[in-house]
């Protein structure tokens, strides 16, 4: 619609707020002395706006800033890029889980105090291992490590505040495979001595401005998997402090925030905290039920009708929704007492997954790679079992095969420049490592 | 919003981009008000309507590399905001109890005007359940004190249709209060 088109009754508005432009005002002007009604009209109109202009509406006050200030993640996209990784991990639990839930011996043994456990199904000749993808990409991951045993996010092009979220996603990564031989574990002691130096008195892990607890429930989730893979760290302690801290950090509603104190939680990073502790109390290391069932409590509360769970509250999807479906593979995971319709979720959990994973290209993301291939192969039907070959394939095309980057994945999906090569690195092993 | 305020917002953007949070803190505590305003004439209760900004703030915050100072910043923080309280209607078909809800959370604290008061929720509940498209124009214009040419900027609309459509919401504003009047 043009200015132009507008007639005098159209314009008593605009003049009110002198909003008219002269030709307007004149037309107006001789249109209100040729017509009493609109001369009326116009008078109404003027007591309607002293009306709305009197309206009193809720003030904003400091609180209101200092939330939005505290809900801003670090840097661009961290607190989207911990949320997407912290749900694709959840699925990585899914077959540890599922093995726990089912009896299974783990095949691994502790050979002696000062060797890793070799697992016993890990027999191939030596050029195969080196030929080997996953072997590869921990080689790359070998030579990245800092000499104090972290994966230093700085040395990478990334943000200081996540070298301990990183040397956990790493830690995770060797976790995820076979040993190939000695210098494997000697990655692993350190990366653990730097997360034991990194403890402080209460248990947190590094600078407590940091994303403290994005970091601190991916170290422990790491420092889980390290342990039950290698029962010879005899990291229990370390453990137990850190999952002290994580319990002294739960709000009273049973969620997690950014921050010890912090009075809004969120489910990017309670996830984290409530993956630690159902994986203490499954590899036996601490009984937190109490703890994890207020947390699960929280999770129902953010749960909408469809099964999907909101960020902060239902129905509320800041980051987007999509890794959000898959928080309903907690109900697979945790056989104890939950207050969610098992059945119901795992059926909405599928429906979800396969949606997404009709065109897996159109996701392109490491975490994403990650959770198609170890959610697709648990669902255990043959055509869920070829769209995740499908994602492997694409996975061992972008890995580096020469150079000084060998083995590695380029940090160049959308949260690489978050998480750079570690990151990257660390999610496509584990993806692969997955469907091994 | 004088053309120095357009340029500090720019600027504090731009050290936004830079690393810098205290200048985003600024936005905010500039900003906070209007968004909060707008999104309480979306059926939003108050608390909702702090979560909506809070969300809008959210999204500037993680979108700040595409700000390009080549648009107004007022712009493109009311078109996020826009866009976040289709969304939010959307998912909640906008459910008029909600507002009611919010009315009684203020009736609670305004015994001593309540003649007044009843007046002012009766004209919030009227503005409320004008069109979208109408109510935005209203909004941007009584509470967040925009000049017709910034709405026509946020909503993508002629200058001319803001003007009519600002002036078809104050008669229908004037017809609903005028029906309640002789219903009474």
């Amino acid at each position: 619609m043009s200015d132009e088109s507008l007639k005098p009754e159209e314009l008593l508005a605009a003049h009110i707020h002198n909003e008219t432009s002269l030709d307007e005002e004149t037309l107006l002007k001789k249109a209100l002395g040729d017509n009493p009604s609109l001369s009326t009209e116009l008078e109404e109109f003027k007591q309607i706006d002293a009306k709305l202009s009197s309206l009193e509406l809720p003030q904003a006050g400091d609180l209101l800033t200092e939330k939005i200030m505290k809900s801003l993640p670090a840097t661009q996209s961290s607190a989207a890029f911990w949320w997407v990784v912290a749900a694709s991990l959840f699925l990585a639990s899914i077959s540890f889980f599922m093995s726990i839930s089912k009896n299974v011996t783990l095949e691994v043994t502790d050979l002696s105090k000062t060797q890793p456990i070799i697992s016993k199904s890990s027999s191939p000749n030596n050029k195969d291992l080196d030929n080997n993808p996953t072997n590869k990409a921990i080689a790359w991951l070998n030579k990245a490590q800092s000499e104090s045993g972290s994966w230093s996010a700085e040395d990478w092009g990334t943000d200081v505040k996540y070298t301990i979220g990183l040397t956990g996603l790493a830690l995770l990564a060797y976790t995820s495979i076979e040993d190939k031989d000695a210098s494997q574990f000697k990655s692993i002691s350190k990366a653990v001595q730097y997360l034991k130096n990194q403890q402080k008195e209460d248990g947190h892990f590094g600078d407590k401005n940091f994303n403290q607890l994005y970091n601190q429930g991916i170290a422990t989730v790491a420092l889980i998997k390290a342990q039950e893979k290698y029962p010879n760290l005899n990291l229990q302690n370390l453990i137990k402090k850190s999952l002290a801290f994580i319990t002294k950090s739960q709000m009273p509603k049973g969620g997690w925030g950014y921050f010890e104190k912090d009075t809004q939680a969120n489910t990017s990073i309670s996830v984290w905290q409530i993956h630690s502790l159902i994986l203490a109390k499954q590899t036996k290391i601490a009984d937190y039920s109490a703890e994890i069932k207020k947390g699960l409590f929280w999770f129902k509360d953010v749960m909408d009708n469809d099964g999907q769970f909101g960020y902060r509250r239902p129905n509320d999807f800041p980051f987007g929704r999509t890794a959000l479906n898959f928080m309903g593979s907690i109900f697979w995971l945790y056989d104890d007492d939950v207050p969610f319709n098992k059945a119901e979720s795992k059926i909405k959990f599928r429906e979800s997954l396969e949606q997404i994973a009709v065109s897996p290209k159109k996701y392109m993301n490491y975490y994403q790679f990650y959770f198609l291939t170890t959610a697709l192969k648990e669902l255990k039907r043959k055509k869920h079992f070829q769209l995740a070959r499908m994602v492997q394939n694409i996975l061992l095309k972008k890995q580096i095969k020469s150079g000084p980057m060998e083995g590695s994945w380029e940090p160049n999906d959308t949260w690489g420049q978050t998480g750079g090569r570690i990151y990257s690195t660390a999610m496509a092993t584990i993806s692969l490592a997955s469907l091994n | 919003m004088t053309e120095e305020d357009a340029n500090h917002d720019i600027q504090w953007m731009l050290e936004v981009k830079a690393g810098n949070k205290e200048s985003f803190r600024k936005i905010v505590e500039k900003y906070q008000q209007s968004l909060l305003n707008f999104f309480h004439f979306m059926h939003a209760n108050s608390q909702e309507a702090e979560d909506l900004t809070q969300d809008t703030f959210l999204k500037v915050y993680l979108y700040r590399e595409k700000y390009s100072p080549k648009a107004k910043f007022n712009t493109f923080l009311f078109r996020i905001a826009r866009n976040t309280g289709i969304d939010y209607i959307r998912k909640k078909k906008a459910v008029p109890t909600d507002f009611e809800d919010d009315l009684l959370e203020d009736n609670k604290e305004t015994h001593d005007f309540e003649e007044e008061n009843e007046k002012k929720r009766e004209l919030k509940k009227v503005v409320s359940e004008l069109p979208e498209k109408l109510k935005n124009v209203v909004v941007m214009s009584y509470y967040q004190e925009r000049k017709y040419q910034e709405i026509a900027d946020i909503l993508e609309i002629p200058l001319g249709t803001v003007k009519s459509r600002m002036n078809y919401a104050m008669k229908l504003i004037k017809e609903k209060i005028d029906r309640k009047k002789s219903d009474e």
